[in-house]
């Protein structure tokens, strides 16, 4: 258990190593961990803390909800996370409250302030995968993942912004407003799952979930300095998930630590029986994972095996990002894990068999919206009229050009060359990936080959986009569970931009991820990565 | 008949070019059926290797007609030009031998996960009719469509 | 050998003389009103117009004889049989007909964002049952893929479907061909047997200038079969239909009513010059709601393409869909097949794949019921002549009720003249069925019996038999009651 109580997280800027004006910052990590208490103190769990606060008495979840609600009025103006927020957390919050006073019993996630990346279902609340097709759209239901995170008291507070069906690796690609990233706001805060990464970052909710479907919850986690983790495929429930490509996409999670990441996937997991591709595998209790560093043995990582994975490391790599992943895998070194390099052949191979995949599905996940049954609907004296405008007006560029690329690689005669192909790409991904975790227990790479660009920067250049989803559009192919947590800074806005590292698990194991990464978190010399002050709030 | 029709499909999008689709899936292993299988027979008389160098670049306009998607000039123009480069880029993957690979559906995963043939009412049908843009009492409302295409 | 002869015998029943249309199309309506014994009361109608003669080769007026020495037609049929299961395929909504419009309808069958369809075990059950039943290998692992298009009647853009690894495939059915049409036994392929999800209803309404959607049906399991090109014939074609009704009836994976459209046959036919290799162009004929519809369709189809092949516009017959429109009795034009549509196939990645156990097939294949052809067979075997065996067999509640009055042992001969006689010509006069009488297979075997042993007369057993029809009861008790016994006892 972690050992001290803490409010939610500072709403103002807390003291973090700043780097000197050297063209890369050198990662946080110092070359031997530092165990004993640093200058700041290591991040605490947001939904321990409120726990604690809520049955102590210590505080109400009216009073963490209004704060919240205060913190998304003032900063949304510059962030625009938000696609909706929801009018009842207060009420939610009274609920709660009430429920503590008369001695009732309250769910695990009770009174955590939990933002929802629009494309999945919140019932009588919109949910328009920021698209304008979907403009206004409320489901009759709740994706599986929110009800759960109903039944067990958290709160809703509101949609995130994303790129439209999750297809962008920027958020703006959204229908309806471009978010920025807290830490530059002239950056972007990556994608597709940037409103939900970005409001963990800026302290507008204390998690959110995510999709998954090529890196969407693992680039923007690590575009803005947070923890983003995607499980296994069929870990979570799609049900709700408003499909891009079924075969790769996955709810996911962002938390300021790895352990708020870990609770809130423990709280969505499991098998479904409105989706039968998701698993019956057991959920392991993950919090037993989430020690304080206290109780940490001097090597508490002996005998891990890390394998860096050689390829992601290569050119196209920026430097400051490269050395990061380097000081991390040095780090983990330190902790006693046996870090080693290993090579996986097939991977520059998954980038077009990625886009390939994604691409097709996308193309038929998408017929639905046609106008008919709901959305936005253009009439016409003639049904193709209908579907034409409908879809022509209610799609954004992306949207089209993808599902145009989709309808192109399933055509007749052209299936076997690329559809197909692709698939059989996939498997030899996928035998990679199986070799290399015969060896190791986990995998590590950086979680993109930058930190954040600029906004506009590669808007029109769908290949110098694609490019940046290198780093974890096999670890989608392969199915696998991957966390992103912060590693160090680069030179870029106001006071640098972080840097995220990818740690990839086997199927299923997502608790050796967990246990990992919270080590590596903790232990993570002047760790602490929040963003710099949002200017006009400070 | 219809099997041959399923497994040579002329291609109405993009022009002539025959669909070739093999029965790879991995039942078709004689040792995953019980008897004979005829579709793999079926399916091996049309089959030859699809050759990359007869792949047609993309007609914008005609993706768009078959995807239902309305596009302005320009969308075609920028849009085209876009996905011919994107489409350049992915035949590096006519390029691997994957001449004995099995393609992979998705992740490894337990089969099964049926479902019991128990009726449920879905309580909530009062919201998905009133989401219905275009509903005239009991019907959804489309323009007056008079043969299948 | 059974075609060649069959292309012998053909009744004016298939000529497109005036006559024999009016003649025809009355039988035909009678038919399709009494669905269940359609095939039967075909032939027995038709054999009270038309005695065998037994010199059938008749006149030139019979034009598709004439067509039939130059051409063979190349006929396969694809059956699609909505199941009688409670919810739909891909999700829990009640499978139930006739319910208010738009009213049977949830996320999943809708299409919304985020749902996800979730297989209803009873679908693979019932596929494994029909492709036991059409004696056809299963694939212990199969899949579904989505065939994509866009219609308002199909709420996903994409119907959940099977495409290149069906759940069972390369079987066959017998068919007995009624003696008024040749007779003999007859073989077809099965191609496959697959699983799929039904659309929706379209309705045009004549007085708007819109369509009308109801999305009840949508995602109702289907079984789709497809059948080898083996028939020659409309006869021929009509009988695999009716035998693929008696199957899924005696199955009880279907209620096979061709009316509700719970079994829709679309034909596709092409004719050939006689010892051409190559096929000649296909079409296709849809909107056939009953089996004597079928045949006069196919029947016009081929006398229509071998005109055109005999005034050398053979370029004339192009791959389309054609209708069979029953006021006119001939086929129209719907739409022309521009190419053939691609349906943009590939595998369905929300649903896993079906796996089935050897031990799940065995436990399936032992449940199976004796089946029409079975039935044919031991009720040949038991002396029975063709024209009984294929009443009897026809309707599986009567040959239910005839298994048990002869296990109450019961004379067999007997049996089915009461059944075939007597009590056929109640249940069509009281508009009942088998099931709804009162009179109990064991009762008339008791009277048969009686009969036999002469403890009372023919003439009265018939009266008791109306009695009992009626009201139920046992023959001991009528006798005693009134005292019926044959006075020489």
């Amino acid at each position: 258990m972690l050992s001290t109580l803490q409010p939610p997280r500072s709403l103002t800027l807390l003291p973090f190593r700043r780097f000197h004006g050297s063209k890369t910052i050198a990662s946080l990590a110092s070359s031997s961990p530092t165990l004993d208490a640093s200058s700041v103190s290591p991040p605490q769990s947001q939904i321990l803390t409120t726990r604690r606060s809520l049955l102590s008495g210590e505080t109400t979840a009216s009073e963490i909800a209004k704060s919240y609600l205060s913190r998304i009025r003032l900063t949304e103006p510059q962030l625009k996370c938000f696609l909706h927020v929801s009018e009842n957390v207060l009420k939610e919050a009274q609920e709660i409250d009430q429920r503590i006073s008369r001695g009732e019993e309250v769910g695990p996630l009770a009174g955590v302030v939990i933002g929802v990346k629009d494309n999945i279902c919140t019932e009588g609340m919109p949910s328009t995968a920021a698209s304008r097709i979907l403009e206004h759209y409320r489901p009759p239901f709740d994706a599986t993942a929110v009800k759960k995170i109903k039944e067990m008291g958290g709160i809703v507070v509101g949609k995130t912004n994303m790129d439209e069906f999750g297809m962008g690796s920027t958020t703006e690609a959204s229908a309806f407003q471009v978010t920025a990233n807290p830490w530059d706001l002239t950056r972007v805060p990556g994608g597709s799952s940037g409103g939900s990464a970005a409001a963990v970052a800026a302290n507008q909710c204390m998690v959110s979930l995510g999709s998954d479907t090529g890196g969407s919850v693992r680039q923007p986690a690590s575009f803005c300095g947070v923890v983003g983790l995607k499980p296994t495929y069929g870990r979570v429930s799609r049900f709700g998930l408003m499909a891009y490509a079924s075969s790769l996409d996955v709810i996911g999670c962002f938390g300021s630590t790895v352990a708020d990441a870990g609770m809130l996937l423990h709280a969505v997991s499991g098998y479904d029986r409105f989706d039968s591709t998701s698993s019956k595998q057991d959920v392991p209790e993950f919090e037993s994972q989430f020690l304080s560093m206290d109780s940490f043995e001097s090597k508490p990582l002996k005998g891990v095996r890390v394998g860096l994975i050689r390829e992601t490391l290569e050119e196209g790599v920026d430097s400051g990002v490269r050395s990061a992943t380097q000081e991390a895998a040095s780090h983990l070194e330190a902790l006693g894990c046996l870090v080693t390099e290993v090579s996986l052949p097939s991977f520059s191979l998954g980038l077009p068999a990625y886009y390939v995949i994604a691409s097709s599905e996308s193309s038929s996940n998408l017929s639905r919206y046609d106008g008919v049954r709901y959305g936005n609907q253009v009439m016409a004296d003639e049904l193709n009229k209908l579907y034409d405008c409908s879809r022509g007006q209610g799609f954004g560029g992306e949207v089209k050009m993808r599902i145009l690329m989709g309808t192109y690689a399933l055509s007749a005669g052209y299936y076997d060359a690329y559809y197909k192909r692709a698939q059989q790409v996939r498997t030899l991904i996928r035998k990679d990936f199986k070799a290399a975790l015969d060896h190791n227990d986990i995998l590590i790479s950086p979680a993109a080959p930058s930190a954040a660009y600029k906004i506009g920067e590669k808007k029109d250049d769908p290949l110098a986009m694609y490019a940046g989803d290198i780093m974890t559009v096999n670890v989608n192919l392969a199915g696998l569970p991957a966390i992103v947590l912060p590693c160090g800074l680069v030179e870029g806005g106001p006071s640098g931009l972080p840097v995220g590292l990818q740690m990839i698990g086997a199927a299923f194991d997502e608790e050796t991820l967990l246990k990992v990464g919270h080590i590596f978190e903790q232990t993570l010399n002047g760790s602490g990565f929040v963003p710099p002050t949002l200017p006009n709030v400070a | 008949m219809a099997t041959r029709a399923l497994l040579a499909v002329l291609s109405a999008s993009p022009p002539r070019m025959i669909r070739i689709k093999v029965s790879t899936f991995p039942s078709s292993s004689s040792s995953s059926s019980i008897k004979f299988q005829r579709h793999i027979t079926i399916a091996r008389c049309f089959s030859s290797d699809t050759n990359p160098s007869v792949l047609q670049p993309p007609d914008v306009s005609r993706l768009a007609e078959t995807a239902r998607i309305s596009l302005t000039p320009s969308e075609i123009e920028e849009c085209g030009a876009k996905i011919r480069q994107v489409i350049d880029w992915f035949g590096q993957l006519q390029q691997v031998d994957v001449s004995s690979v099995e393609p992979a559906i998705r992740a490894e995963m337990e089969g099964g996960n049926l479902r019991e043939d128990a009726p449920e009412t879905f309580e909530n049908r009062e919201s998905i009719r009133a989401s219905i843009p275009s509903f005239d009492e009991v019907y959804l409302k489309v323009p007056k469509v008079l043969n299948k295409e | 050998m059974s075609t060649t002869l069959f292309r012998t015998i053909q009744p004016n029943h298939f000529t497109l003389l005036t006559t024999a249309l009016l003649r025809t199309r009355r039988t035909s309506r009678h038919i399709s009103v009494r669905c269940q014994t359609s095939t039967t009361t075909q032939q027995s109608s038709s054999q009270q117009q038309q005695p065998r003669t037994s010199a059938p080769k008749n006149h030139g007026s019979n034009k598709l004889d004439e067509i039939l020495k130059d051409y063979e037609a190349v006929i396969g049929i694809e059956t699609h049989v909505q199941l009688s299961t409670s919810t739909k395929a891909f999700c829990s909504c009640p499978n139930s007909y006739g319910s208010h419009p738009n009213t049977s309808i949830c996320p999943v069958c809708m299409g919304l964002p985020g749902a996800l369809p979730v297989l209803s075990s009873k679908v693979v059950d019932f596929g494994v049952r029909l492709g036991l039943a059409l004696n056809c290998s299963l694939s212990l692992k199969s899949k579904f893929d989505r065939k994509q298009y866009f219609y308002p009647d199909l709420p996903k853009g994409y119907q959940i479907s099977q495409f290149d690894v069906p759940i069972a495939s390369g079987g066959y059915v017998d068919v007995d061909i009624p003696l008024e049409f040749g007779g003999g036994h007859r073989r077809f392929g099965i191609t496959r047997v697959h699983m799929e999800e039904d659309a929706g209803k379209l309705l045009h309404s004549d007085a708007g200038d819109y369509s009308q959607v109801d999305l009840n049906r949508a995602g109702v399991p289907l079984l789709e079969i497809v059948s080898e090109p083996d028939i020659r014939s409309g006869v021929e074609a009509a009988e695999y239909g009716s035998e693929m009704q008696r199957i899924v009836r005696y199955l009880g994976v279907s209620n096979g009513n061709m009316q509700e459209g719970s079994l829709r046959c679309d034909v596709n036919i092409s004719i050939r010059p006689i010892g051409q290799a190559e096929f000649g162009t296909k079409v296709e004929i849809k909107n056939l709601n009953a089996f004597s519809a079928m045949s006069r369709a196919i029947d016009y189809e081929i006398t229509r393409q071998a005109l055109l092949y005999n005034q050398g516009q053979a370029d004339q017959i192009v791959t389309e869909t054609r209708l069979w429109d029953e006021g006119a009795q001939k086929t129209v034009t719907m739409r022309k097949k521009e190419g053939l549509a691609d349906y943009r196939y590939f595998p369905e990645p929300d649903l896993p794949e079906v796996i089935l156990t050897q031990e799940y097939v065995d436990s399936i294949r032992a449940s199976l019921p004796e089946l029409p052809e079975a039935k044919r067979r031991r009720y040949e075997a038991m002396g029975l002549g063709i024209q009984d065996v294929l009443f009897l067999a026809n309707d599986v509640s009567v040959a239910e009720y005839f298994d048990e009055v002869i296990g109450k042992g019961a004379d067999v001969k007997s049996a089915a003249n009461w059944l075939m006689s007597d009590i056929a010509a109640y249940l069509k006069n009281e508009e009942l069925s088998i099931s709804d009488v009162k009179l109990t297979p064991q009762e008339l075997a008791e009277l048969i019996a009686a009969i036999k042993d002469e403890t009372i007369s023919g003439k009265i057993g018939k009266q008791i038999l109306f009695e009992l029809l009626a009201k139920g009861g046992t023959v001991q008790g009528m006798i005693k009651e009134k005292d019926l016994v044959q006075a020489n006892n």
